[in-house]
């Protein structure tokens, strides 16, 4: 009597993650087909498995795999980054790149590479320390708008904290603008990924920090499910049912800032994955659980894999920046919800 | 347990900008039903607040269950008293009997699903509030009455011996709150359960509370068994109205007739 109600769901949650991942897989055959000359998905998978001439495997290894493997890792660190934002805000419009955190993590990389590169545009220290610029810009950001809501005199209404973020998020993608046009010319041609976010340029490195960073903020995250469950309640609830929310809601925010520094770091600021992804879960899979976790990390994968395929395919040989086509699907739900949102207290 | 479920001394807090209550006093009684009542901003929920550490005194000191407040571990503190407060608000989506799981967090061990007892103690919580039949539903699908008996639903599953709870029949009709307020005295009788509510109608205090605390413009203005504090005396200055004090024939608990505001009358 106690356990059917929750047997009974579970089926329906499995089904949705296995479609989730099919989904995922499928798109990954057809991103690392796709390329200067296509390849069909059984040689793909023959190369994946090994079985296949050795140029296959080079072209697929090598050449197309880097950019798949950074598609998908930057995704689910996003769209992460968004479902545990959205719960540490108690907020459905929260994530990454609306709390200005994305383009704090892009600042900080930009700075971090008009500091530290020399005349000829090389960095005179290792670019090893690229992702620590990010996380710094991010944290910066980050905290600037936590500090902003939590001194609000106006109380901290669920749209104050939308707002600090939307103006800061604001500032710091002009302050890369600025420093893309007065900084040297070279500049101007990384103004794409740090300004709109692009898998374009990636190599095994980048997929293997974020691979790191994912190898830390998973486990912890799977640790810390429950407490993230908690704070659907409102804070005295969470409270008074035994939860420490200022500690919880402190680490999780930091979880949030280095999973999207990470991913900005090595992928550009891509936007709206943090938002997209974990509305795309909930609807399917309902809010709750590592099942939710599972299928918004999937989402996200799948969400900048299948931008960065459509960027390639819309307008050969010109390639968009897989950010710009997230934020074309990201917005407009964004100005749903907030539409929703404003009805509903109406 | 304690004689004494929680203690202030000389306990000063309040919000941005401006105190509640200033050096207040207040023993609650463990093992009975205790009423908090008193116009409204007279410091009733900022008091439970206190007692259940949602905000922090600015001075003085607390006491609940026998330690000062400050040395309890947040999931200890949790597993001695429970709260439901003014305003409780979850996902419109999360199903009636998730919610009251949440209620399980303090017991819960770490790394694993539900036990056997989590579950035990969610589905008599449910019976109890009389919710086992909608289990399944969003709590956005819900009346007033059953998301009010839902959040309660919570609160017991939390097993506490001491729960708090912040006008729990607001939302309710007559039925409703009476039914509550019948839960709450037999959970009391039956199991030992200590009860701290703050309620607005004094004739519900007066039937089902064996201590009752008068507040006041961040005072004490009484504090003792119901019968001595429920007089026309104590109501007139409590409240500034004017009203009749009788025995109910069958219950023999007071009934309070309010009569005219004090205010109201002519200089």
């Amino acid at each position: 009597m106690s356990t059917w109600s929750q047997s009974s769901r579970r089926p329906r949650a499995d089904a949705a993650l296995l479609v989730f991942g099919l989904g995922v897989v499928a798109l990954t055959i057809l991103g690392i087909g796709l390329g200067a000359s296509f390849m069909p998905p059984d040689r793909v998978l023959q190369a994946l498995l090994g079985e296949a001439p050795r140029t296959d495997e080079i072209i697929v290894w090598t050449l197309r795999m880097p950019r798949v493997a950074l598609a998908l890792l930057a995704g689910a660190a996003l769209a992460l980054a968004g479902a545990i934002l959205q719960r540490v805000t108690r907020n459905p419009l929260a994530a990454p790149s609306v709390l200005g955190i994305t383009d704090g993590a892009a600042l900080g990389v930009v700075v971090f590479l008009w500091l530290f590169s020399n005349e000829s545009n090389t960095l005179r220290v290792s670019i090893h320390w690229q992702p620590v610029a990010a996380i710094l810009g991010a944290t910066v950001f980050a905290v600037l708008v936590a500090a902003l809501t939590i001194a609000d005199p106006r109380g901290r209404g669920p749209l104050s904290v939308i707002l600090y973020g939307i103006a800061l998020a604001a500032l710091a993608k002009a302050a890369v603008t600025m420093l893309m046009i007065l900084g040297p010319v070279y500049r101007a041609g990384q103004a794409m990924t740090w300004m709109t976010g692009t898998v374009g340029a990636a190599h095994w490195s980048d997929a293997a920090t974020l691979a790191m960073a994912l190898a830390v903020a998973v486990p912890v995250l799977w640790v810390a499910s429950r407490a993230l469950g908690q704070m659907r309640l409102d804070d005295d609830s969470a409270v008074a049912t035994g939860l420490s929310l200022v500690a919880a809601q402190a680490a999780f925010l930091a979880l949030a800032v280095v999973l999207t520094a990470v991913a900005v770091a090595h992928a550009g600021a891509i936007g709206f994955v943090g938002l997209t992804a974990p509305h795309a879960a909930r609807l399917i899979i309902g809010d709750g659980g590592r099942a939710f976790l599972c299928a918004t990390a999937l989402a996200g994968a799948g969400l900048v894999l299948g931008a960065d395929i459509i960027a390639r395919v819309i307008a050969p040989p010109l390639e968009l920046p897989a950010g710009a086509l997230t934020a074309l699907i990201g917005a407009p739900l964004f100005l749903y919800l907030l539409v929703r949102r404003s009805a509903i207290h109406a | 347990m304690p004689e004494a479920l929680a203690r202030l001394s000389d306990v000063t807090a309040g919000y941005e900008g401006h105190l509640v209550f200033d050096g207040l006093d207040l023993t609650i009684p463990a093992g009975q039903v205790v009423a908090l009542c008193g116009p409204n901003g007279s410091g009733k929920s900022t008091a439970l607040r206190v007692m259940r550490r949602l905000i922090t005194p600015q001075s003085g000191a607390v006491e609940a269950v026998g330690k000062p407040l400050g040395d309890w571990g947040a999931k200890d503190l949790a597993r001695q008293i429970a709260m439901l407060s003014q305003s409780p608000d979850a996902p419109d989506e999360l199903r009636v009997r998730d919610l009251v799981m949440l209620g399980r967090f303090p017991h819960r061990r770490a790394f694993r699903g539900p036990a056997q007892q989590d579950h035990d103690a969610v589905e008599q919580a449910l019976r109890r509030t009389e919710m086992s039949d909608l289990g399944e539903r969003p709590i956005a699908a819900l009346s007033g009455g059953q998301l009010q008996r839902a959040w309660i639903a919570m609160v017991l599953a939390q097993e506490a011996p001491a729960i708090l709870l912040d006008e729990p029949t607001n939302h309710l009709d007559l039925a409703h709150s009476l039914e509550i307020l019948e839960l709450l005295r037999s959970l009391n009788r039956e199991e030992g359960r200590s009860f701290v509510v703050v309620l607005h109608d004094l004739n519900m205090a007066a039937r089902y509370a064996d201590h009752i605390v008068m507040f006041r413009a961040g005072r004490v203005a009484a504090s003792g068994a119901t019968g001595e504090v429920m007089t026309e005396e104590i109501i007139a200055r409590v409240f500034g109205i004017d009203c009749s004090l009788f025995d109910h024939p069958l219950l023999g608990c007071p009934i309070v007739v309010p009569l005219a505001s004090s205010n109201a009358r002519g200089p």
